[in-house]
């Protein structure tokens, strides 16, 4: 099994990323009431559910797209909704350093989006 | 490692990298559960702790939300919570929910965010009255 360079850079960019998208997810589903002041007002007018159970929706979204990139299955879907949902939280959020993180963070997460399956190690649209 | 051009069959097989996600996840997971006891255990305790400080200060006293948005900084947080006035600056790196949470109390009448996070949650109550500075003035 030989790996590659960009193959090894690839797997860490993942990893990464799968592990803090896991870290918050797990974080959400098992203390939901420390995230619950994070939900915006018109996230809770938007769906209709009471804060809390958005961030258990929220924290399972980011268990199971987190869990996806660390097992490199559907990688770059899983990394399109990340990204998407990271957009949302960058443009709640602001300009400020939190922000500033999530933009990184965000911009890491399309990376995976736009790499070349086939060179990459990456799974992606068309699984097989 | 190799600089050389990958080729289709990736060097990183599928076993590989479902190893490596599973053991990523359930590590994860174990490190989150136990992050998540030990605050809880940390938040028992000062609870019991400020349950035997119960006495109240010879510093307490009585505030007007003016003097309370005197004090809305890391440096000096007070807020107040559904009547009473609370000292906040040690608690801010303590907070299991992050700092933020406590931050964005500091200067302000904070009831409304209390109440929405924890609302009837007895141990958190039972942490709040361990930081009472005062009452706030009608």
């Amino acid at each position: 099994m030989q790996v590659t360079q960009q193959e090894w850079g690839i797997l860490i960019l993942r990893i990464g990323l799968a592990a803090l998208f896991l870290w918050f997810g797990f974080s959400q589903l098992i203390d939901g009431l420390s995230w619950v002041s994070w939900v915006p007002e018109w996230a809770v007018n938007l769906l209709h559910i009471p804060p809390a159970m958005i961030v258990l929706l929220n924290g399972a979204f980011e268990v199971v797209a987190g869990s996806l990139l660390a097992l490199n299955i559907w990688t770059r879907w899983a990394a399109l909704a990340l990204g998407l949902h990271l957009l949302i939280l960058v443009i709640e959020i602001g300009l400020n350093e939190i922000g500033l993180r999530d933009f990184a963070i965000m911009m890491a997460t399309f990376a995976l989006v736009f790499l070349d399956e086939n060179r990459a190690a990456v799974s992606g649209f068309n699984p097989h | 490692m190799s600089i050389e051009e990958p080729q289709t069959s990736n060097g990183v097989t599928k076993t590989t990298s479902f190893i490596i996600g599973a053991v990523l996840i359930i590590g994860i997971g174990g490190l989150v559960f136990w992050q998540k006891q030990e605050a809880k255990e940390e938040l028992t305790q000062q609870a019991a702790q400020n349950a035997q400080n119960q006495e109240p200060t010879a510093q307490e006293g009585s505030y007007t939300l003016a003097d309370i948005s005197g004090h809305k900084d890391r440096s000096s947080c007070w807020s107040t919570i559904n009547g009473g006035v609370y000292d906040l600056t040690s608690w801010i790196p303590k907070h299991p929910g992050g700092e933020q949470a406590i931050l964005q109390l500091c200067g302000t009448d904070g009831s409304a965010k209390f109440n929405r996070q924890h609302g009837g949650a007895a141990l958190q109550a039972q942490v709040l009255t361990g930081f009472k500075v005062g009452t706030l003035a009608q």
